[in-house]
């Protein structure tokens, strides 16, 4: 066996190397898609305004990239992705500096559909839920404190 | 005793400071991977354009700096090429510094220099990008903090399990000895970052070369034990 490479930070200037996929992947949600929405938000509570957030879902004929959706959050730690409305594994990574290695993560949209590994009190930080407007979820990432979101070994 | 065993660093680790609020604390959950982690990914190539893989020769004129060529081989850890895999790379440039609007080092941007790229694996899992020696810049980390000239690499691998972000440094740097972030990794496990200069590598006249091999999880892996 080989030894594997080490991860390392993904660092605080990936944006002008990275930002082709973010352009690719960009897209409107399509017809049988919702849309998820949130921060990603630090072990205080501040948001990160320089992580990459990559979406995996089944690829499908339209996409430029396989399943991918790759975003930058904004200055205020926002990103928007868009799932299949009967979505059944929806994979979420994220990278930023002082993220060593990725974080990994799922999100659904109902609290049934998320692994039984997950100790029920953490449950709650892998479920988006719908807000007043009709097709958007809301859900934040939290790297740390009170409600850190699961991350999985995979 | 800290536990060191293992390849990859923990998320946090204290002398790399902002690991202390956006490294996770909880222990992660095992699961098993599902179908999608396994489902093959194809990058089509009609993504890449025509110097995406020789960041010397995207602009009008030639960058400042020494011309380096970085090679390798992209395998799994049974051993296996890791064929058609997307790799991306990005830099800062001879001066030590990124084409980055928070980047506010005082050394000079080069109009000639954009500092990314990115290229396919071919069929047997090698690789090749041609680039400039990055410089070493200061970081708020700590007093005095420099990082080591590295590159910084994002691969793909064929499946999303093998979804890697990295960096590479290079033979012989003294700074690589006080580098928190380098010094993350499990000792035994830290010099697979730092590449290889080979003579026969080198590009006679051109560039300098150096090896840098990738091990990527194997596709069926399971879960590292926790």
């Amino acid at each position: 066996m080989a030894g594997l490479t080490p991860s390392q930070t993904i660092g605080p200037f990936f944006a002008a190397g990275l930002r082709w996929a973010i352009t690719a992947t960009a897209r409107a949600a399509r017809g049988d898609e919702i849309t998820i929405e949130g921060r990603v938000l630090d072990a205080d509570g501040k948001p990160l305004a320089d992580a990459l957030v990559e979406v995996w879902q089944p690829a499908t004929s339209g996409d430029a990239l396989g399943g991918l959706q790759r975003i930058a959050t904004d200055a205020g730690g926002g990103f928007r992705f868009h799932v299949a409305r009967d979505a059944v594994q929806v994979n979420v990574v994220v990278l930023a500096r002082g993220l060593l290695k990725a974080a990994c993560t799922r999100v659904h949209l109902a609290a049934d559909r998320v692994p039984a590994a997950v100790p029920p009190a953490r449950v709650h930080t892998l479920v988006a839920l719908p807000t007043a407007n009709a097709g958007r979820f809301a859900w934040d990432i939290r790297l740390g404190g009170e409600h850190e979101t699961v991350f999985f070994a995979l | 005793m800290r536990m060191t065993a293992g390849t990859h660093p923990d998320y946090r680790w204290p002398d790399y400071r902002s690991t202390l609020t956006r490294g996770p604390s909880q222990p992660l959950v095992t699961i098993a991977p599902g179908p999608d982690d396994l489902a093959p990914l194809v990058v089509p190539a009609t993504m890449l354009a025509p110097h995406d893989a020789d960041l010397t020769r995207q602009s009008t004129g030639a960058p400042l700096g020494e011309r380096i060529v970085v090679s390798g081989r992209v395998i799994d850890e049974d051993g296996k090429p890791v064929p058609d895999s997307l790799i991306e790379l990005w830099q800062c440039n001879a001066a030590g510094r990124y084409r980055h609007p928070v980047d506010n080092h005082d050394a000079p941007l080069d109009p000639h220099f954009a500092g990314f790229g990115k290229t396919l694996t071919d069929a047997d899992g090698n690789y090749r990008f041609i680039t400039i020696k990055p410089g070493a810049y200061p970081w708020g980390n700590h007093r005095n903090a420099w990082r080591p000239a590295h590159l910084h690499f994002s691969l793909f691998g064929n499946v999303q399990a093998q979804r890697l972000v990295t960096q590479m440094y290079f033979p012989g740097d003294p700074l690589l000895a006080f580098d928190p972030i380098y010094h993350s990794v499990p000792a035994a496990a830290r010099e697979r970052l730092i590449a290889a200069f080979e003579l026969g590598r080198t590009l006679e006249g051109v560039a300098l070369g150096y090896r840098f091999d990738i091990v990527l999880r194997g596709r069926d892996a399971t879960p590292p034990e926790r």
